[in-house]
């Protein structure tokens, strides 16, 4: 938080409670490197526990999180950690934590974000994995700019993954009303804070659902004596009040292109000098979608119509919301280990 | 983690936690429930009420904009550059430094012989370092001036 911004970037509650919590709630708890970092944007390879598979895959899996989250639901507690899973199946990963964005980081445009800084760090990845081409996990928002980056550098993609990430945006729920609103002016906004704020994103996401922390106190009285569940309930917690503020330029663009424009969909958006269209993706597709995400709606998540009918798409639904549907004890028994199989089928030969 | 409400044994404490669990069951909380949740779905699709929380979104943000402007105004005037000043040149080297990296890729795919996709990923094998970049401490502002 600088002197004359009354908003900081981001609340850092992980790193904040870090010393309090420690072993009562270890949050993040796989242990990884620090590749690389440009501005807040950190590149993370974790390391794989003794007890991994003993052949792993010769992709690596490189995992692009939501900007508006932090990365570590994906990491939440040790045996409910999705990173934690896949690395005992011998699967290489790398993530791009996103981190606190800078000041500096408000100019930056989704162009970009997407055809500069995420090519840069596929670089780094491929390099240190001494592979050609890496799979994408791209996670919510992450996996928009996922599926952008697919569009551009397709060569460089083994496979692409989403997690409950829009596409459509024409199905952009109540956000997307909210977002076509007369009055609602994103770019005041930007030119005031330089970045989208995330006490005002941490809002919108609230009102999504006005009744949940009603319901939340609800189970946390009736649960109140079960150690795993209170555990569990802190710690997404924790995660979900967590938000960082959205650079300013990268937010308008998403504004105007995708929700109100639907560009992506369209095939008007034009990016790194070419029109992309879905129609052009060629990496085999896996699309993990939630049967009651409020935030991502099932019907804005990529369908098998919106590709090429040569394309290998697979889809999976996942019972539960927005979170539950990737966490949840039903995906941990049946969507992680899905996953895994379907990088072992897709996974190539080392050039 | 929160046996230690158990653990104090307070009679009163454990009663209170009785009667609020069997008030959040009750039928009547229910009603209020499933009552309030439609109100609250209403209230957060109606193009009114959104319009008007949008127009005080913005009248914050101008007001910060001024102020912001005022300062800028301020630093200029002493000759100093302002916070907006050094976002932009921060900004200018990143892309400065990205731009060299992808014409090294350029150069580097151009130099292979026709047809030879060997070591493709050989010169990217060596992350550079982004010296300007690394200096700046993650939690350090750019500057405390506006």
């Amino acid at each position: 938080m600088n002197l004359f911004n009354l908003a900081p970037e981001g609340l850092n509650l992980k790193e904040k409670l870090k010393p309090f919590l420690k072993d009562k709630l270890p949050i993040a708890p796989t242990p990884y490197d620090v590749i690389a970092q440009i501005s807040g944007m950190k590149l993370l390879r974790f390391k794989k526990p003794a007890s991994a598979a003993a052949t792993s895959l010769r992709t690596p899996l490189f995992i692009i999180p939501s900007m508006i989250n932090r990365y570590y639901v994906l990491d939440l507690l040790p045996g409910k950690s999705f990173i934690e899973y896949q690395l005992s199946q011998g699967v290489d990963i790398y993530l791009l934590d996103w981190g606190t964005p800078y000041d500096e980081d408000n100019w930056l445009t989704l162009e970009q974000l997407v055809a500069q800084r995420l090519d840069y760090f596929v670089d780094l990845v491929t390099a240190d994995a001494k592979t050609d081409k890496v799979n994408i996990l791209g996670h919510c928002l992450g996996g928009t700019l996922a599926t952008i980056y697919t569009l551009l550098f397709g060569d460089r993609v083994n496979g692409l993954m989403l997690l409950t990430a829009p596409i459509d945006f024409e199905h952009g729920g109540k956000l997307g009303l909210w977002v076509k609103q007369n009055q609602f002016r994103p770019e005041s906004v930007t030119k005031a804070y330089g970045s989208m704020p995330w006490w005002v994103l941490q809002t919108s996401f609230q009102m999504l659902k006005p009744m949940l922390p009603w319901h939340k106190l609800e189970k946390l009285v009736k649960e109140m004596n079960n150690p795993e569940f209170m555990k569990n309930f802190w710690a997404l917690e924790v995660w979900s009040q967590d938000n960082v503020s959205f650079p300013g330029r990268c937010f308008l663009t998403l504004i105007d292109e995708l929700y109100k424009k639907n560009a992506l969909l369209k095939g008007d958006m034009y990016f790194h000098g070419q029109t992309l269209s879905l129609k052009q993706l060629q990496s085999p597709v896996l699309n993990i979608a939630a049967s009651d995400d409020h935030i991502v709606l099932f019907n804005s998540t990529m369908q098998n119509y919106h590709l090429d009918k040569d394309v290998d798409f697979e889809s999976i639904t996942s019972q539960g919301g927005h979170i539950g549907s990737i966490l949840g004890s039903r995906a941990q028994k049946s969507v992680w280990p899905q996953i895994t199989n379907w990088l072992t089928r897709i996974d190539t030969p080392k050039h | 983690m929160f046996k230690w409400m158990d653990q104090l044994q307070i009679p009163k404490l454990q009663q209170a936690k009785t009667e609020m669990s069997n008030l959040l069951s009750s039928k009547s909380t229910k009603e209020f429930e499933l009552k309030m949740e439609a109100i609250l779905e209403k209230l957060s699709t109606n193009p009114q009420l959104l319009n008007t929380l949008s127009i005080v979104l913005n009248t914050q943000s101008q007001i910060k904009s001024l102020v912001n402007f005022s300062f800028e105004k301020l630093w200029k005037n002493v000759q100093l550059p302002n916070k907006k000043d050094q976002e932009r040149t921060l900004y200018m080297l990143h892309e400065l430094q990205f731009k060299i990296h992808q014409m090294e890729k350029e150069v580097l795919r151009l130099k292979r012989p026709y047809g030879d996709i060997s070591n493709i990923n050989q010169k990217s094998a060596e992350p550079r370092t982004i010296t300007v970049l690394e200096k700046r401490k993650a939690d350090q502002p750019i500057s405390k001036m506006v």
